[in-house]
């Protein structure tokens, strides 16, 4: 490995590249520029809590405290997706942890296992980047595909009626529903698959070329991780609906309007 | 074939059904009539268990509405909406859907057994093809209809079953229930047509 350091000072240089947005934002009046200067602290201030952070993780190296970590991971991610789809995090979270949990660390416990085949499958340098790739993605595909889902529900709840209506069960009534929140959730990363390294190169493979490694291995690894936040996001976005449905629903499979944070009557 | 006793239902605290009781026979056409805002939907939403009744009893073909018997009574009825925005794509599709429910397979119509109702209700076969959302108000609820009695359902529920229709189209959807016997249908309407069309009025 031969990547050249960022010294301090040069970071700080970077923020120079924000003054012209920061101005934009500024001119237009968008009412963004404190939102936006906000942001760019808090984005500084976490990555660097997290570099420390992890540092030290990467030096301990100990299975237990590595799993925690990807856990932590997946119960943030659990609370932002609920917390993003306006719905009560007490009806959700354990459906929704539940889903996060398997689309998460099944597709990541799948490549350590069986694909990179490691010797240390709970080593710090390899489960803590996949699993937060990983995470990251679900963390969109679901907030778009249960936001679809419950929003739909919400505001088409007569046509979910009128399927029970003609004798549906409530997964058969669902059906469309859940097609639709599935289409709403993978259409972005299906077009972005098709279209990777012709208009984009991806951030893990940009960031293994800059660390040295060589492009034919930088991409491997970028299908690899490819293809398992395709299948983490279909397991993380299904079973999320599919666990949360048994509460959002009543005995007589009426819709429960008191999942949504906000007052939808 | 419905027996409803003492229902009341409230809605945001508020009695909007009180103490109703009446009873339909198997076969015959009942409309409840009454002022808008009366509570006749909201009778035939708890009649299907979307709205449950907060007192009273209602039994539909010796079932009691309760939470074992609630999917087995939405298993013999069927139901046509106010809102007829039911469709997803073509009509055909908008007709298909529901036959791919475990419970109405058995019954899938033929292309023409639909054909052949589609004409009794003066509808161009040409109109399977187009999208559902591009239909007319009229052509909606005759479709709408039309998949009521294709599902072979002993009860229908029809909820302003005329609303969208020309006086016309009126003869021709009464003319086509006409036609299907031993149904149970119970509705809500203010059309006088329809009313006088119907065996038996209750006043809500």
């Amino acid at each position: 490995m031969n990547t050249i350091d960022i010294s301090y000072t040069s970071l700080l240089i970077v923020f120079c590249v924000l003054i012209i947005p920061l101005f934009i934002l500024f001119y237009y009046q968008t009412g963004l520029l404190k939102q936006a200067v906000i942001s760019i602290f808090r984005m500084t201030g976490q990555l660097l809590f997290i570099g420390i952070y992890l540092k030290y993780i990467f030096e301990i190296n100990h299975p237990i405290i590595n799993i925690s970590w990807a856990l932590i991971m997946v119960i943030i991610t659990s609370v932002t997706i609920i917390s993003r789809s306006e719905l009560k995090q007490k009806f959700f979270i354990i459906p929704v942890f539940l889903g996060t949990f398997a689309g998460i660390m099944l597709t990541s416990f799948f490549l350590l296992f069986f694909v990179l085949k490691l010797k240390n499958p709970y080593d710090a340098r390899y489960i803590i980047p996949i699993t937060g790739m990983i995470a990251g993605n679900c963390l969109s595909a679901a907030i778009i595909g249960i936001r679809s889902f419950y929003s739909n529900l919400l505001k088409d709840e007569e046509k979910y009626k009128y399927y029970l209506s003609c004798g549906a069960n409530t997964s058969e009534a669902l059906f469309l529903f859940i097609k639709n929140a599935m289409r709403d959730s993978f259409s972005p990363a299906i077009a972005q698959m098709a279209t990777i390294g012709l208009i984009s190169l991806p951030g893990m493979m940009t960031g293994q070329i800059l660390g040295g490694s060589s492009p034919l291995l930088a991409i491997k690894y970028q299908i690899m991780i490819m293809a398992a936040i395709l299948a983490g996001n279909i397991i993380t976005v299904h079973l999320s609906i599919f666990f949360s449905k048994q509460k959002s629903f009543d005995t007589w499979g009426n819709f429960k309007k008191e999942i949504f944070n906000k007052n939808t009557n | 074939m419905i027996s409803v006793n003492n229902l009341t239902i409230e809605k945001n605290k508020k009695k909007i059904v009180k103490n109703i009781s009446f009873f339909i026979k198997k076969g015959e056409t009942t409309c409840l009539s009454g002022r808008s805002g009366g509570g006749k939907t909201s009778i035939l939403m708890s009649l299907m268990g979307f709205l449950k009744p907060n007192e009273g009893i209602i039994e539909i073909n010796n079932l009691t509405l309760c939470d074992q018997n609630i999917y087995k009574i939405r298993e013999q009825l069927s139901w046509l909406p106010q809102s007829i925005d039911m469709g997803h794509g073509t009509v055909y599709d908008t007709l298909m859907f529901p036959f791919s429910f475990h419970i109405n397979k058995k019954n899938t119509p033929s292309i023409q057994k639909i054909k052949e109702n589609l004409t009794k209700l003066k509808l161009n076969q040409e109109v399977l093809k187009q999208n559902y959302n591009t239909l007319s108000g009229g052509e909606k609820q005759r479709i709408a209809l039309l998949l009521c009695f294709l599902l072979k359902k002993p009860l229908i529920i029809l909820d302003e079953p005329t609303s969208a229709l020309d006086k016309i189209s009126k003869k021709t959807v009464f003319n086509f229930i006409k036609s299907h016997k031993n149904i149970t249908i119970i509705s809500s309407s203010h059309d006088k047509e329809w009313i006088s069309f119907c065996d038996k009025t209750i006043k809500i």
